[in-house]
């Protein structure tokens, strides 16, 4: 191997750590958070509790397939993909949702491509914890970080709701 | 994880104050820059620009050149583009200088409408009386100051029709609201007799829900979002400027699309 191949690998792998650490660095702290923003902790009466004041209103199903669920916060930044609505056995409504994977072009800022990136996942969120904000859905009841705990949504483990069902979703106005 | 094109470290707000005589420089080299337009150059000769309330009062000046501009250029018969009934957004989106909790719905049988001004018949409106009037529907775009917009289906009773209904003077300069959110706005006489200007009473056919100003609100396809005040309750013609919630606070008056 020759000394500018050995220089080129080293090169590379310090290029990586110095990546990977800046990555590191702009992991977010803890800051105070505005009255609208999620409250940790929440419990799911309080939450529906939360809902039932965003005057819920009526909406077609097949007409949330494809929305951006938004960050309650001033850039309102994407968080996934609402893919459909199930019904767990219990009556409970949950709104599938495609986070973002590692490199995901919503991390990206391309905010209208579909693509999720590696790694993307589904989970299923309250409709209690969600709210219409426009042609976009924003989380209320939830951190992101709750969010992103959410354990795996297998589709199939619940039913589907079908498109022309109409059920009712509190609003908020935009974050800015 | 967040995008690498966001900042690594938030700015600590404190450093505007650690730094306001910089911002102040930096605001004034921004006006005298803007102030290279002829239009500008006039309404700053003899302007102190060190002094914030004269800077002000330029900017204001320029904000009224900028609505008779607007008013000259507005033309009362052009109607603004309608779109098919699929691109309507249901429900459409929510917006206040309040959050959507503290929306306060009207009672819609004890509700009136007031007149005040120059109109000849003053006697209040019922829900009731407003409904027998004939109606148009309009599939217009709103289009907000902040960035965004949509495509909304709403229904109601021509402001035009209205106001010649009681016998309003059409030759006045103002048409202005009072709504019950303490949101007060006026348009100028033009756009009230617009074909697209619309007392709303409906949205996608159905009656309008509370947060979206339930039992009166105005629409416009030709002027911005916040000049459509909801829960109105008194409607008067007038001669005297009557001003609006946002443009006190520095928002342009015509704010035609």
């Amino acid at each position: 191997m020759s000394v500018r191949a050995i220089r080129c690998a080293v090169g590379t792998c310090l290029l990586t750590l110095a990546l990977s650490a800046s990555a590191q660095a702009q992991t977010p702290g803890p800051s105070p958070a505005p009255d609208h923003m999620p409250k940790p902790g929440m419990t799911a009466p309080e939450m529906a509790g939360r809902a039932a004041d965003r005057f819920p209103q009526p909406v077609r199903v097949g007409d949330l397939a494809g929305r951006l669920l938004l960050r309650p916060e001033e850039s309102q930044s994407v968080l996934g993909r609402v893919t459909g609505l199930v019904r767990r056995g219990d009556g409970a409504g949950e709104m599938a949702v495609r986070l973002d994977g590692a490199l995901g072009l919503g991390w990206l800022g391309l905010r209208a491509v579909a693509w999720s990136g590696f790694g993307s996942r589904l989970v299923a969120v309250p409709v209690e914890a969600v709210a219409l904000l426009g042609e976009h859905v924003a989380l209320m009841g939830l951190t992101p970080e709750r969010l992103r705990a959410l354990p795996t949504f297998t589709p199939g483990s619940a039913t589907e709701i079908p498109p022309d069902e109409t059920i009712r979703l509190g609003i908020v106005r935009p974050f800015h | 994880m967040r995008s690498p094109f966001r900042p690594l470290k938030v700015p600590d707000p404190g450093i505007l104050d650690d730094h306001r005589a910089l911002v102040r420089r930096i605001e004034r080299r921004g006006l005298l820059r803007g102030g290279l337009s002829l239009g500008a150059l006039t309404m700053l000769t003899g302007c102190d620009v060190t002094d914030t309330s004269a800077v002000g009062r330029a900017l204001r000046a320029m904000s009224d050149f900028n609505d008779g501009v607007q008013a000259a250029l507005f033309d009362p018969r052009k109607l603004a583009p309608e779109y098919p009934g699929s691109q309507v957004l249901k429900p459409p989106r929510f917006n206040a200088y309040y959050d959507v909790e503290d929306v306060k719905p009207i009672d819609g049988d004890a509700w009136r409408l007031e007149l005040a001004g120059l109109i000849s018949d003053k006697r209040p409106w019922t829900r009731r009386r407003i409904a027998e009037l004939p109606e148009r529907e309009i599939i217009i775009r709103h289009v907000c100051v902040e960035g965004w917009d949509y495509i909304g289906q709403w229904s109601g009773v021509p402001l035009r029709a209205f106001l010649e209904r009681v016998g309003a003077d059409l030759t006045a300069k103002y048409v202005a609201f009072k709504t019950a959110d303490d949101y007060p706005s006026s348009i100028d006489m033009a756009t009230a007799l617009h074909p697209q200007t619309l007392l709303a009473t409906r949205y996608a056919r159905e009656e309008l829900p509370d947060p979206y100003g339930y039992p009166l609100r105005l629409r416009m396809a030709v002027k911005l979002g916040y000049k459509n005040p909801k829960w109105i309750t008194v409607i008067e013609v007038t001669n005297t400027y009557p001003g609006g919630y946002w443009e006190s606070r520095g928002f342009g008056w015509f704010a035609g699309l």
